[in-house]
């Protein structure tokens, strides 16, 4: 029979990892967005006549960042299906940002098209999979959705307290 | 002689939506039902739906859930209600990039679709801002813009920058920049094919939520009044809310609002089997109704 420490432990190890993880899969969704965006002006706007530099080093740091932040996390074995799919997201979005950033003729071809469009489908899958795969992860930001403003939790949240 | 008949279906609902969020100001002043539609037009050569909806394998547990999103039924599965199909359709005009507007993309093997190129500048931009801002982009989802950007590599994406006519035969679409969002669209159906027709249809996308939105709630004192959630500003919700009426002479019922439970009233109509509203909004020639 465990012992009441244990039992809080084991409940406490994924709470943690949730906890820890949920800003790293918000990062992701972002540069997943962020992305695709890119992606989809590079195919649309053949006049070039936006900044891509400037966005694509961005989401190129985020998703270093999340991914030095997932290198960082302790994984309980709750959280092993989880974690896979938050690791697979990274590394598609990984694979956007060398091909993206390889320059206009490479990134223009149709084969770099083609893997450009699978690995950013990829890591949009994986988000999800990953959001199924545990509470208290969310692919779309619905609390500032239009459709859903309505929601109880928000307008019933509590007033926070004031830390200047 | 209408060339196109038009459609409203309504895919699911949210039964207890706040009022304030779809009129701007009336807080505290409880709910009503919001319907989740779109809208087909069907011509002679043409299946044309204005947003695809959304689909429920990718978030409809977590919206059902957490959101009080009922009923949903699948958009193509509403199709079939007004004898048509998925792969019949050959346009989609996307009012904007929310999630329960462009969520079902990739159900239309045929179909091409049409986004405001500022919707997609805009947003990128906003993406570069920072976490902080990501109020700006709310309502997105990535797996939308990544089976986007599949259909721009296709070639089945086009962005259009600002205003056009006959985008189609008899449809223009105009940009309402810095609104509900920064590349809001909305479509005009010129349905006597005329240039300066006299039977308009406007789809307004997410510009209003409500007929109240063009008339207020005082009839005595009409007024517009915006919906209550922008990333643009309420001006420009109003002053484009105000083209839309000019562009149909004034005549309200003309500028449909999907999100409106009383188009039922407004025009004809009738309840699925799973109790889901089908407007009529016009025949086409030959065009046998859907709803008597």
């Amino acid at each position: 029979m465990n012992r009441p420490s244990e039992v809080c432990d084991l409940a406490e190890a994924p709470l943690r990892y949730v906890v820890a993880c949920q800003p790293v899969h918000d990062r992701l969704r972002e540069a997943a967005t962020q992305l695709g965006g890119l992606s989809l002006m590079t195919m649309l706007r053949r006049d070039g006549g936006f900044d891509l530099e400037t966005p694509l080093r961005m989401a190129s740091e985020t998703v270093a960042e999340a991914g030095e932040a997932l290198g960082g996390l302790a994984v309980p074995d709750a959280a092993a299906h989880h974690f896979h799919h938050m690791t697979a997201a990274a590394r598609a979005l990984n694979g956007v940002v060398g091909r993206m950033g390889a320059g206009g003729a490479a990134r223009a071809s149709d084969a770099a098209r083609r893997e450009i469009s699978a690995a950013l489908r990829a890591a949009a899958d994986h988000l999800r999979f990953a959001a199924n795969a545990m509470p208290g992860f969310e692919t779309v930001d619905l609390k500032h959705a239009c459709c859903a403003a309505h929601a109880a939790a928000v307008l019933a949240a509590e007033p926070v307290e004031l830390k200047f | 002689m209408a060339d196109y008949s038009i459609w409203v279906l309504e895919y699911a609902a949210v039964e207890k939506f706040p009022f304030s969020v779809m009129l701007y100001g009336p807080m505290h002043q409880g709910t009503r039902k919001l319907p989740y539609g779109l809208a087909v037009l069907k011509g002679k050569d043409e299946t044309i739906l204005v947003d695809t909806g959304y689909d429920h394998v990718a978030f409809g547990k977590a919206l059902a859930e957490a959101y009080g999103v009922s009923n949903y039924h699948h958009p193509t599965e509403l199709l079939g209600e007004v004898g048509v199909r998925a792969e019949d359709v050959t346009a989609v005009f996307i009012t904007h990039a929310h999630f329960d507007h462009m969520g079902a993309l990739d159900h239309f093997p045929n179909a091409k679709f049409y986004i405001q190129q500022r919707e997609l500048d805009k947003w990128v931009w906003s993406l570069t801002l920072g976490p902080e801002f990501r109020f700006l982009v709310g309502g997105t989802d990535p797996a939308d813009i990544a089976k986007a950007v599949e259909l721009a590599r296709q070639g089945r994406m086009i962005a259009i920058d600002g205003d056009r006519e006959n985008v189609l035969p008899g449809i223009d679409v105009h940009l309402a920049a810095d609104t509900h969002t920064y590349g809001s669209m909305y479509v005009t159906v010129r349905n006597d094919g005329a240039r300066d027709s006299k039977d308009t249809w406007i789809f307004a996308g997410d510009l209003i939520y409500t007929y109240d939105n063009l008339t207020g709630l005082d009839p005595a004192a009409p007024q517009i009044i915006p919906i209550g959630l922008a990333v643009g500003s309420q001006s420009n919700l109003i002053f484009a809310s105000d083209a839309m009426l000019k562009a149909v002479g004034g005549e309200v019922r003309r500028v449909i609002p999907v999100h409106e439970d009383r188009l039922k009233t407004v025009f004809p109509s009738r309840l699925t089997a799973a109790g889901q509203q089908v407007v009529e909004i016009a025949l086409a020639d030959g065009e046998t109704s859907r709803v008597s």
